[in-house]
């Protein structure tokens, strides 16, 4: 008793305190409107491309086991192939994708070591974040340090002791950095000590080490900085070093070498023999330029050639790779591959391959076999460079910018770093392959719009303002951009032009050179409507002066240009244009008049770049802009919003950002959601930009240049630069969360009607080894927010139609936040008759019909319902009255399915039975072995009793034949043919003839044979009635 | 009778505070509580049994199965299907399977699957892992599918490593990452565990969901465990045919 009272006792006061923190719990509103609950099980879908793949910056492989290769790519991540390149998969997509280095360590080859940031600095490439080591083949990643490397050149590793690490920092391209330098760790990577370091203008640009003396370490430090409008590479910090006391002392090797200031050189020494070292030297004589070789450990050097390739843009081509066994051949990046097999003397360049190459890999274990990297993925040779084929599996594709048209699936359409502009499908049954893209342009592609209404036309560009308008039909290109008239100055188009279609009048075509051009009869002709916006800065147009040593005049550099335009979708007559060089101009009266509002910007540094602007489509005077200056050394993130036109601006920039960003897409429903592309991926807000939470779910922290909003499918469609196109499907559950859905226990979603009956056509017949993009699901989505996950007890959901027959159970999604479910909208298999084989008509459910069906989620001791509706898509070339009739016959067939599945179990259990009763008593054996062959005869006329599945089998029985037409019918979603219906005729003739037959025997020969089996104190055969049949599992 | 109530649901809610972890610190106080709380780790040692019914989901088909395992490491499951089973056992030393779509005979498996497959054991490897000759290491905290999970890497005496993430509320498994070996090596399994229902004094996921590359590859409702049968080795053994 008393024990009893003290634990009532103890127990009340736990139970009060756990009142009073209920209460408080209850209490307690969720305000911050952030977390991975947002997205919960909403998944992106990556779609490639892998055709044109994208830039690789470096390869390595398993020496022991040249079937794995690790791919590093300038924004695609790390990839990894265990069958020597016939597939590949992504080992780095949570870490930022940009790669300067991937090194193995051949003594533990699970080990590799991922040096981020590109080391082939053009324009567009993107940054770094340090060093990661994994200990597990790729499988997870630690941060070893150098967080502000931004570019990680060279991880080499001594031979004879893993722990030492030596790593080469290039550092910062747009700014000063004293992170530069070479590095050293003889600790696997806790500790680093910097043991080379020129000035922060200064970084290293290569390394190499001796691979029979590990203490002798080649560097070479290139003075090198890029900014918007000019890159210069070369200095007086360049220079090319080797220690002979692993990196105590430094000595510069320029003995033979050029005697002037030097730019990038690439260095290496031969594995097979370490006294031959060659070095790709930038020097501004063009004479002294190019290869040289050394067969003294770098004590003398002397030139060996010198030929475009081997001289061309040290910036971006500068990889040496020597043969590991013969220290004669020797493999250069160029705008071209080239090759030496005696030792410089003289040079072959490969060809078949895309251009612009920037690694190799070379089987150490059969030379011949080659590996290399270029801007359009790699490349693999089994005859030393005299053939190629392309690796196919590489989705690595670097977009600039995306578009959107309204076909059915809709098509995605952009341009891609030095890979022209396609379109293909968002989806595909069996997903969309590599042959399902169209390349439309060459040279960089950029922006690439279908054009709305004359739909056989694509407006597309390449750099420099190369404006041309391709016609599907003819395949067909024409010039259409527009040309400086009387008067005007030399146009000044971007690297990326901006092309813009009015949302207003879809004739108008807008585009950007230093003033805006619009036209209204398709690029036929040009008006300007405005002035020069730029800040026409003549120091930043020196274009013939970029370069440094070695000049380089691309388009990459034009500056002081229009890059982003935006017409308001309110008000045609405002306009917004920005520029490169940081001005920010709105007209209100379609181009008479232009204000720069960039100076009302509060805490925007001068000269920021303009990245894309955004006008409100609920609002006039209110717009979105993204400016970015990461190529003045500024990686924060700019984001601001006007209500007023541009007189004042609010920053949307919360610590929930990281980085600088590029783009921000308004939701077309819901003014509070925002998409911002980042270069470390997507980021969300739901509350107009107070919080941001990253989209992580299937999407790497890839640079996200581009999107678009598909306006009929509700799609957010991502231009990545290094992971090809990437989609998140209807984001209508993100348009409808908001502080009250935050606070539900459990809150339904409303979706759209799931269209179903639309024919998706089978195109399966796939390429092995080649990127398949995921499809599209065409299941109905169940959506739902959970502001706890369920751990304990039942939770699973259950689908009812309109009498409230549960038609599916279906497993719940438990997690915190928002759960998707995924419902095939069909009815369950029908029961099937047993034969000797399986028939496929059995493994085939039949659409669920037209209507709204209820949706019941048992959670626990608690239900919740929600409603869902299937409705027949419109576009479909069928009648309603022709679905109907598939319905009819269709729906007729299951029946006749389940009816024949029945009589064939009352007919092989009679069988069963009276066989083993006869066993049983001897008596009554003649009887019963009698009743049990005519019983055998029969189902042999039902079902296949004989052989298998394939072509050792029988003649179609009955069930075969009802099987065969009930999938033929279902198959198809108009109308069954006339054939398939009179064949159905026959079929419920032959059924019902044999049911008759069934019954005969179950209601006359059973009984007699049950009462003999009675008499004899046997038992009698039982058979299931149709309900309990039905019933079974 | 009111006191009755209170003292019934004061248990109720010991149970619910007894699943609140202690603030666990390190891997092995984070192991201790969970198996303290799905039923204790003594239990868990002298299960030797398992028989399970389950809903087996792919594609939108669903297919009942049926799962013998029994220590240490054999292993049979059997999906019905038109009548016909298709079989995939394990008697600890060597495999085999029926494919009625095939020879619709025990076909047995090949060396390779053998050696996989004689790794796969019954007991959680979590259980005892030190003993067993495995490494544990708790990785910090990382958010699964919204919660925030604590992320503990088991790596066993072979080298194979897995990893499980447990929630901080109640200190159970939400989701397991294996690495695949054989053809697909190194491919990423995620398997993600909910509804857990006790069964014997166990508490068990009864829902589980297998993910590769973020798209569900299967999901298993169990419908009904049973932790006291006494399955007959000879269930394990291919059949002579």
């Amino acid at each position: 008793m008393k024990i009893n009272n003290l634990l009532t006792l103890k127990s009340l006061w736990v139970w009060c305190f756990l009142i009073t923190l209920a209460g408080n719990l209850k209490a307690q509103e969720i305000t911050t409107l952030k977390g991975q609950g947002l997205f919960g099980s909403m998944i992106a879908r990556q779609i490639g491309p892998a055709i044109m793949s994208g830039r690789v910056t470096d390869i390595d492989g398993v020496n022991n086991d040249p079937k794995i290769i690790y791919v590093a790519t300038a924004g695609g991540g790390v990839w990894k192939s265990i069958n020597g390149g016939g597939s590949f998969r992504p080992i780095f997509d949570k870490y930022i994708q940009s790669i300067g280095k991937v090194t193995v360590d051949q003594r533990n080859p699970q080990t590799i070591w991922v040096g981020t940031g590109e080391v082939w600095v053009r324009n567009s490439t993107s940054v770094g974040n340090g060093l990661y080591k994994s200990t597990n083949g790729g499988t997870d990643w630690q941060l070893m340090g150098l967080p502000k490397s931004e570019r990680i050149s060279d991880i080499i590793i001594d031979p004879n002791n893993s722990d030492i690490v030596y790593v080469g920092v290039m550092g910062a391209l747009w700014s000063d950095s004293e992170e530069r330098g070479v590095y050293k760790t003889e600790d696997g990577g806790k500790t680093w000590n910097k043991i080379l370091y020129v000035d922060a203008k200064t970084g290293c640009a290569d390394m190499s080490i001796d691979a029979k003396n590990p203490n002798v370490i080649y560097a070479s430090m290139w003075e090198f900085r890029r900014m918007p409008y000019k890159f210069l590479s070369g200095g007086k910090g360049s220079a090319l070093y080797k220690s002979t006391d692993g990196g105590k002392t430094w000595n510069k090797i320029h003995n033979g070498l050029p005697q002037e200031t030097l730019g990038r050189i690439a260095i290496e020494s031969a594995p097979s023999n370490p006294n031959v070292l060659y070095a790709s030297v930038e020097v501004a004589n063009k004479d002294l330029r190019g290869m040289y070789r050394s067969d003294d450990a770098g004590n003398n050097w002397k030139k060996v050639g010198n030929s475009f390739n081997l001289s061309v843009r040290p910036f971006y081509f500068s990889r040496l790779t020597i043969d590991p066994k013969n220290d004669s051949i020797v493999y250069k990046a160029g705008l071209n591959m080239i090759v030496t097999i005696d030792g410089g003397n003289s040079y072959r360049e490969p060809g078949g391959m895309h251009s612009d190459i920037h690694a190799f890999w070379v089987n150490p274990q059969n030379t011949d076999i080659v590996y290399v990297g270029t801007d359009g993925g790699v490349y693999r040779t089994m005859d030393k460079g005299y053939n190629f084929e392309m690796i196919n599996d590489l989705p690595v594709s670097q977009f600039y910018h995306v578009s959107v048209d309204d076909e059915m699936p809709y098509n995605v359409y952009g341009g891609l770093q030095d890979n022209q502009c396609w379109y293909g499908p968002s989806s595909r049954p069996g997903g969309v392959e590599n042959r399902d893209w169209k390349g439309i342009f060459g040279g960089d592609g950029f922006h690439t719009i279908r054009h709305p209404i004359h739909k056989d036309y694509i407006f597309c560009e390449f750099q420099g303002g190369e404006m041309k308008r391709y016609s599907i039909s003819t395949k067909q290109m024409k010039d259409v951009k527009p040309y400086a008239q009387k008067g005007d100055p030399k146009l000044r188009f971007n690297w990326n032009s901006p092309i813009h279609i009015s949302p207003n009048n879809p004739n108008r075509i807008y585009y950007g050179s230093q003033f805006v051009h619009t036209s209204e009869d398709l690029g036929e002709t040009w008006k300007k409507i405005s002035p020069d916006l730029t800040t026409n800065d003549p120091i930043k147009q020196d274009r013939e002066g970029s370069g440094g040593l070695t000049q380089d005049n691309s388009s990459a550099e034009s500056h002081c240009t229009i890059f982003a335009i935006a017409e308001s979708p309110k008000d045609e007559k405002i306009v917004w244009a920005g520029t490169d060089d940081g001005n920010l101009q709105v007209t209100a009266d379609g181009g008479a008049k232009w204000t720069n509002v960039v100076a009302n910007v509060v805490g925007l540094p001068k000269n920021t770049w303009v990245s894309h602007i955004e006008p409100s489509r609920y609002d006039k005077n209110t717009a979105y802009v993204v400016f970015e200056g990461h190529m003045q050394g500024d990686m924060k993130p700019y984001v601001y919003k006007t209500t007023d036109l541009g007189k004042t601006w609010t920053s949307l920039v919360t610590a929930d950002l990281p980085i600088f960003a590029r783009v921000i897409k308004e939701d077309l429903k819901n003014p509070n959601l925002l998409f911002l592309g980042t270069e470390l991926g997507l980021f969300v807000t739901i509350d107009g930009g107070a919080n941001w939470t990253q989209f992580t779910n299937n999407m790497p922290p890839v640079p996200v240049f581009d999107m678009v909003i598909h306006p009929r499918d509700n799609d957010l469609v991502m231009a990545t630069h290094g992971r090809g196109i990437i989609i998140i499907d209807d984001i209508s559950p993100l348009q409808q969360m908001n502080k009250e859905v935050f606070n539900k226990e459990v809150h339904f979603f409303e979706t759209k009607p799931t269209l179903i009956g639309n024919p998706i056509g089978a195109e399966v017949y796939s390429n092995p080894g080649e990127y398949v993009g995921a499809s599209k699901s065409n299941s109905v989505k169940i959506i739902y927010y959970l502001k706890k996950r369920h751990n304990f007890g039942d939770m699973f959901l259950e689908i009812l139609d309109a009498n409230g027959k549960v038609i599916s159970k279906l497993p719940a999604s438990k997690n915190i936040g928002l759960n998707i479910v995924e419902w095939q909208p069909n009815l369950k298999v029908p029961k099937t008759a047993i034969g000797q084989t399986i028939t496929f008509g059995g493994l085939f459910a039949p659409a669920a019909p037209e209507g709204t069906y209820t949706v019941k989620m048992t959670k626990g001791k608690e239900t919740y319902t929600s409603t869902l509706v299937l409705q027949l898509d419109s576009k479909m070339p069928y009648s309603k009255e022709e679905i109907q009739e598939r319905q009819r016959v269709g729906m007729r067939l299951y029946e006749m399915m389940e009816e024949l599945a029945y009589l064939a179990d009352n007919v092989q259990t009679m069988q069963r039975e009276a066989q083993d009763r006869a066993q049983k008593d001897p008596k009554l054996a003649k009887n019963l072995e009698a009743f049990a062959k005519e019983l055998d005869e029969f189902n042999q006329t039902l079902v296949i009793t004989k052989g298998n599945w394939y072509t050792e089998t029988q003649e179609d029985k009955l069930r075969e034949r009802i099987s065969n037409l009930y999938m033929a019918v279902w198959t198809y979603p108009g109308k069954p043919g006339n054939a398939q219906v009179e064949s159905l005729t026959i079929l419920e003739e032959e059924l019902s003839a044999a049911k008759k037959k069934g019954e005969e025997l179950k209601t006359k020969k059973l009984p007699s044979i049950n009462s003999q089996l009675s008499k004899a104190g046997q038992p009698e055969i039982k058979l299931l009635t149709w309900e309990e049949f039905k019933a079974k599992d | 009778m009111k006191r009755i109530q209170l003292f019934t649901l004061a248990l109720g809610l010991a149970f619910i505070l007894s699943l609140n972890p202690a603030k666990a610190q390190t891997a092995d106080e984070i192991l201790k509580q969970y198996f303290e709380s799905t039923g204790g780790l003594e239990k868990w040692k002298a299960l030797r049994t398992l028989t399970m019914n389950v809903k087996f989901n792919q594609q939108g088909m669903e297919f009942p199965m049926t799962m013998y395992r029994k220590y240490p490491n054999k292993e049979k499951v059997v999906v019905e299907f038109q009548g016909k089973q298709f079989i995939d056992a394990f008697d600890g030393e060597k495999g085999w399977a029926v494919n009625p779509m095939a020879t619709g005979k025990a076909e047995a498996y090949t060396d390779e699957q053998n050696k996989e497959k004689k790794e796969e054991m019954f007991e959680d490897e979590l259980i005892d892992y030190a003993a067993k000759g495995h490494k544990v290491v708790l990785e910090g905290k990382e958010t699964i599918e919204g919660t925030e999970c604590f992320k503990i890497k088991l790596t066993k005496k072979n080298g194979e490593e897995e990893w499980s993430f447990f929630d901080q509320d109640y200190v159970l498994i939400m989701q397991r990452t294996t690495i695949k070996t054989g053809a697909a090596k190194g491919q990423v399994v995620e398997t993600f565990l909910s509804d857990y229902k006790e069964a014997n004094g166990l508490y068990f996921p009864h829902s589980i969901t297998t993910k590769v590359g973020g798209q569900v590859a299967a999901a298993l409702v169990i419908e009904k465990i049973s932790t006291t049968d006494a399955i007959d080795d000879k269930i394990f053994v291919m059949p002579s045919n």
